[in-house]
C-alpha cells in the first residue's frame, strides 16, 4: 500500500499541460474555426480528450499504453495544426505493448520535449519518431527527435531538465531502480528511451 | 499606418489579419514567418508597428528588435509571455494574448500614434543581461562613449549598447543631440543651464542635475545654437 506522502510525491511529479501549448492551441482552432470548420471540431474533440486525461489520470497511477497512446495521438494531431509542415512523425506501437502498464503522461512529457526541442525552436521544423515495444519483460519507449543535445550547448534548459528530472523521479517512486530513462545524440537525432518493468 | 505581422504559426497570422480587417486604417505590408524574414521584411518596408511573437524558432522576438537600428512602434504577441513582457521597462505600445480578443486588440491599436515620419531615429532597443528596454530617445539625456559600445542613459538607467557613439550620431536629429565632447552626446532638450567653465568651455547642466563640459570647439557651437 502506498503512504499518502508517496501518492503526494507523485502528483507533484506528474507532468502538467503546457501552458504554451494550451493557448497557442486555442489560437490556432480559433482560426480553423474560419478556414476548416470540421477540423475545427476535430480538434476540439481531441482537445477536450487530451485536458480530460491530464485532469482525471492522477487517481490511478498507471494505465494502459493504448489510452496513453490515444492520448500523444491527439496532441500530435493538434500540434500539427500549429506546426503545419514542419512536423513529421511516426509513430508505431508494438500490438504486444498495447496493454502494458505506463505511467500516465509519460509518452506525452518525453513526445512534448522531442517537439520542444525538434520542432519548435528550429525554423525548418524536423521529425519525430516514437516507437513503443516489448522487450523481454521490459516496455521500451523511445522517441526521436531532429537536433543536438541542450547539453551539447553552453546554456543548458533548466525547464527541460526539470521535465527529465520528473520522469526520472517519477519512474523512482513507481518501479525503483527497474525503471530507467537515457538520452542519447548522433547524427544530428537525440533519442530518449524510457525502460519500465511490465511486472509489478 | 504601415504595419507587418512577425509570427512562426501561419494560422496565428491569419487570425490577427482577419481581426485586423476591422482597423481598416491598419495597413498589413507583409507577414514574415521567423526572425531573419522579420528582419528582412522591415528594412524592404520600413513599417510604423511591428505585430510581434515573443517565441519564435531562431530568434526570438527580443532578438528580432536587438537587430533593428530603429524600432517601430510595437505591439507583442504571445500565448503565455505575459510576464516577460511586463518586465519590459517601457513603450512596448500593448501585448495581446492569443487568442487574441478583437476588443483588446482596439485598445492596443488606440495607443499607436501616428507616424510622424520624419526619418530620424526614434526609439532604440536596449538590452543589459535580463533587462530589455525600448526607450524613446526624448527620454535619453547622455550618450556616452564606450568603446565601439555606447552608454545609453534614461530614467535612472544606463546600460549599454553595441553601437558605437559615432555610428549613433550620424542617425541623430542634430537639432535634438549634441556632440559635447568626444566622449559625450547630450540631449538639448535637458539643459536647465549653461555655465562658463573653469577651463573656458560651457558646462551644461541638465535637469536631473548631472553636468558636462563641452569641449572648446563644441562650446562655440552650443553658443550659436542657444543665441548666447
Amino acid at each position: 500500500m502506498r503512504s499518502a506522502v508517496h501518492t503526494a510525491e507523485l502528483r507533484a511529479l506528474e507532468a502538467q499541460i503546457n501552458p504554451h501549448f494550451l493557448f497557442n492551441s486555442l489560437n490556432s482552432i480559433r482560426g480553423l474555426v474560419v478556414e476548416d470548420p470540421r477540423k475545427a471540431q476535430d480538434m476540439i474533440t481531441r482537445f477536450a480528450a487530451l485536458l480530460r486525461y491530464n485532469l482525471n489520470h492522477d487517481r490511478q497511477h498507471t494505465v494502459p499504453l493504448s489510452q496513453e497512446a490515444e492520448v500523444v495521438e491527439d496532441y500530435l494531431a493538434l500540434e500539427s495544426v500549429r506546426f503545419e509542415g514542419r512536423l513529421k512523425v511516426q509513430f508505431t506501437v508494438d500490438p504486444a505493448a498495447e496493454s502494458l502498464q505506463v505511467p500516465p503522461m509519460i509518452l506525452q512529457a518525453l513526445v512534448e520535449n522531442a517537439l520542444k526541442h525538434g520542432i519548435a525552436k528550429r525554423p525548418e521544423g524536423g521529425d519525430v519518431r516514437i516507437h513503443a515495444t516489448a522487450q523481454n519483460g521490459v516496455l521500451v519507449l523511445e522517441v526521436e527527435n531532429s537536433g543536438e543535445l541542450a547539453a551539447a550547448r553552453p546554456a543548458a534548459d533548466t525547464d527541460t531538465q526539470i521535465g527529465l528530472n520528473n520522469i526520472r523521479e517519477r519512474l523512482r517512486l513507481l518501479y525503483g531502480d527497474r525503471a530507467s530513462l537515457s538520452l542519447k545524440n548522433g547524427d544530428g537525432v537525440v533519442a530518449a528511451t524510457v525502460r519500465i518493468p511490465t511486472t509489478a | 499606418m504601415k504595419a507587418i505581422i512577425i509570427d512562426d504559426e501561419r494560422l496565428a497570422r491569419a487570425e490577427l489579419r482577419r481581426i485586423l480587417a476591422a482597423h481598416p486604417e491598419i495597413e498589413i505590408a507583409g507577414e514574415a514567418s521567423n526572425g531573419d524574414q522579420a528582419l528582412a521584411l522591415v528594412a524592404q518596408t520600413l513599417p510604423d508597428l511591428l505585430f510581434l511573437d515573443v517565441q519564435m524558432p531562431g530568434l526570438t522576438g527580443f532578438d528580432v528588435l536587438e537587430r533593428l537600428e530603429d524600432i517601430p512602434q510595437v505591439i507583442f504577441t504571445t500565448a503565455y509571455d505575459q510576464y516577460a513582457i511586463k518586465a519590459f521597462e517601457v513603450n512596448a505600445l500593448d501585448y495581446l494574448l492569443k487568442p487574441i480578443a478583437p476588443a483588446r486588440l482596439a485598445s492596443a491599436l488606440a495607443k499607436v500614434r501616428p507616424a510622424t515620419g520624419s526619418g530620424r531615429l526614434e526609439r532604440v532597443f536596449v538590452r543589459d543581461g535580463e533587462h530589455c528596454w525600448i526607450v524613446l530617445l526624448a527620454d535619453i539625456f547622455l550618450l556616452e562613449s564606450d568603446g565601439n559600445y555606447t552608454r545609453v542613459h534614461f530614467n535612472g538607467h544606463h546600460p549599454l549598447i553595441r553601437r558605437s557613439l559615432n555610428a549613433l550620431e550620424a542617425q541623430l536629429d542634430p537639432a535634438v543631440f549634441f556632440r559635447a565632447n568626444r566622449q559625450e552626446i547630450l540631449n538639448l532638450k535637458w539643459i536647465d543651464k549653461v555655465d562658463l567653465g573653469v577651463s573656458g568651455g560651457l558646462v551644461a547642466t541638465l535637469k536631473n542635475g548631472r553636468t558636462i563640459e563641452m569641449s572648446r570647439r563644441q562650446s562655440g557651437k552650443l553658443r550659436e545654437i542657444l543665441s548666447l
